[in-house]
């Protein structure tokens, strides 16, 4: 099953693939600030992806 | 000083019935917010922000000023009767606060919180008044390309309101930013992600990102939870088994004597007031450090300079005066970069931003040279809320202990309706109510997950000023704006800034440091 925090992750990852892929399709001017704010973005949401996912799920506790 | 001004402001509050009357509603709100946990102010302020949009300018902001300047005074009071803080800074107010209680001291504990969080709001306002001759000068020889860099210095400050979950801040930043080019270009007049949608042309309105980040998400949370109480594991490590379940929690009697006992107390450590609302008013002016940080600062200056700090954490009554003087008096503080440099110094005044900046109110100098007006109103807002709040709290001081063990779900239904009619009446756009679904659903994810939501608020409002200042500053300075005297002091900031936040990332046995959000 799909953890949370992955999901979160992986929304902010397709998020800014998105913004940002659409920006390029924008006039020089009007795509300058998009590009500069969104790559960075990009490239965090990435290794925020990645790193959730490397990371282990916390053990569930079962309570009989 | 302006001093016809101050005067002038002073008077007309005073002589106003419509905003007297205002004030006095607000405070009750802004108490019973701050004394809710699971609320808080943050939420108060989301839900009133659609509500003021039709009133003037100066009415709009005094109210939303009058309630937010007492939202800590409310957080003390679930602190000290079940150890339950309502928000970050009270969480300081709870360990002696709560410790007086269990020895039965509780209406002395209150009655020490009612006064010294007062007279620390007074205090502050009173910073803020006399520090404007000195700022003044200084803020009027900003120009655009200074702002830009101030709103560049304001978005690193994102670092600081993320605490230990840097990425993520700066990613939920990063996104707000990129929120803030939804609508048409500045300079080319073409649309940025608006999706063909013309009703986006104008932008994303900042209430419908501040109502989707906090209203929505905390009613799903509380909803799911199905209880008020919400205390992190952090806070529960802090206070070391002094809260109590819910469940279990019994409003412990308060009587007159007990709480002027504490009004007392406060006037035996004048000095203690005066040094924290002090310390912790400059503290507040750095934005980004206000919040929790300050209420801690003063409860650490109060605990060094104290004969006897083994007593702290004990049921010490001087721990309650000094965490209570600064958590209220950094608000008139963090009043100050908000209003003339339009960078928020805490999450709570970012929500204050998009209040302005909603009711025409233009952060900048033209607030020193054309709104002084509001400029001194708001400060006095802050001493008069904070006057009728300590009176009203004082009179129904015996009664108060129910406040705290109000079950606060029930109002779940409530908050969601005002939230949505807010957003609905706000540009009359069925849209929007959409928008705050799709947006509130993320934000819950947010809170589950543990993604600081304020520096979402802070890129969208930031976002914008940066764009146009940069156009402004290209436009008047050229590519070279940057090596302006000001510029390179605001440059060596935003540096130092993000190399302090690297620094005590670094440091071994490090504090660990909450998000604000």
């Amino acid at each position: 099953m799909l953890e949370g925090r992955i999901l979160v992750s992986g929304i902010m990852l397709v998020v800014f693939t998105l913004l940002v892929g659409l920006s390029f399709t924008y006039a020089p001017d009007a795509r300058f600030l998009p590009l500069v704010i969104g790559i960075p973005g990009l490239l965090l949401s990435a290794i925020q992806f990645v790193s959730e996912l490397r990371t282990k799920a916390p053990p569930t506790v079962t309570v009989e | 000083m302006h001093l016809d001004v101050a005067v002038s402001t002073l008077f007309g509050l005073l002589t106003t019935p419509r905003l007297l009357f205002l004030m006095i509603i607000a405070v009750p709100m802004g108490v019973f917010f701050g004394s809710t946990p699971g609320l808080g102010g943050k939420l108060g302020l989301v839900l009133l922000i659609p509500f003021v949009y039709n009133m003037d300018q100066l009415t709009g902001a005094v109210f939303l000023c009058a309630m937010h300047a007492v939202v800590h005074t409310g957080g003390s009071i679930p602190s000290i009767l079940i150890g339950v803080p309502g928000d970050g800074p009270a969480a300081a107010t709870a360990l002696d606060g709560f410790a007086m209680t269990k020895k039965g001291e509780a209406g002395r504990a209150l009655g020490a919180s009612f006064g010294a969080s007062s007279i620390g709001g007074l205090l502050g306002a009173m910073f803020l008044g006399l520090s404007l001759p000195i700022l003044e000068p200084i803020i009027l020889n900003f120009s655009p390309a200074e702002f830009f860099l101030l709103a560049i210095l304001g978005i690193t400050f994102i670092a600081t309101l993320s605490g230990d979950a840097f990425i993520k801040g700066m990613i939920v930043g990063l996104f707000g930013l990129m929120c803030a080019f939804i609508g048409l270009d500045p300079s080319t007049g073409a649309p940025r992600f608006t999706f063909g949608q013309i009703w986006l042309w104008d932008g994303l309105s900042v209430i419908v990102a501040v109502l989707s980040m906090f209203a929505v998400p905390e009613m799903i949370s509380l909803g799911v939870r199905g209880r008020a109480f919400d205390v992190s594991a952090e806070t529960a490590a802090r206070l070391e088994g002094a809260t109590v379940p819910a469940e279990t929690a019994v409003s412990p009697k308060v009587t007159y004597a007990q709480i002027f006992h504490g009004v007392r107390d406060v006037f035996q450590h004048k000095w203690l007031v005066f040094r924290c609302s002090l310390l912790v008013a400059a503290i507040g002016v750095i934005p980004g450090l206000g919040g929790d940080a300050a209420a801690w600062m003063a409860y650490g200056h109060t605990v060094q300079s104290s004969k006897h700090p083994e007593r702290f954490g004990k049921g010490e009554v001087v721990g309650v005066i000094g965490a209570e003087t600064g958590s209220c008096a950094k608000e008139a503080g963090s009043l100050l970069p908000t209003l003339f440099f339009g960078v928020p110094g805490s999450s709570g005044m970012a929500i204050m931003l998009g209040a302005f900046l909603m009711l025409g109110i233009q952060p900048g100098p033209t607030m020193l040279t054309e709104h002084i007006d509001i400029v001194w109103s708001l400060i006095w807002a802050l001493v008069i809320a904070n006057i009728i709040c300590v009176i009203m709290l004082i009179a129904a001081g015996p009664w108060i202990g129910k406040l705290s063990s109000m079950k606060a779900s029930f109002l779940i239904p409530y908050v969601l309706v005002f939230a949505l009619l807010g957003c609905y009446l706000y540009g009359g756009n069925w849209q929007n109510l959409v928008l705050i679904l799709g947006m509130g659903s993320l934000g819950y994810l947010f809170k589950r997950h543990d993604w600081p939501r304020a520096p979402f608020i802070i890129g969208v409002i930031l976002g914008k000023i940066a764009e146009d200042s940069l156009q402004k500053a290209i436009g008047i300075f050229g590519a070279g704006f940057f090596l302006r005297p000001i510029s390179l002091v605001l440059i060596a900031m935003i540096i130092a800034s993000v190399a302090f936040y690297m620094w005590r990332q670094r440091r071994p046995n490090k504090a660990s440091m909450p998000s604000h959000a």
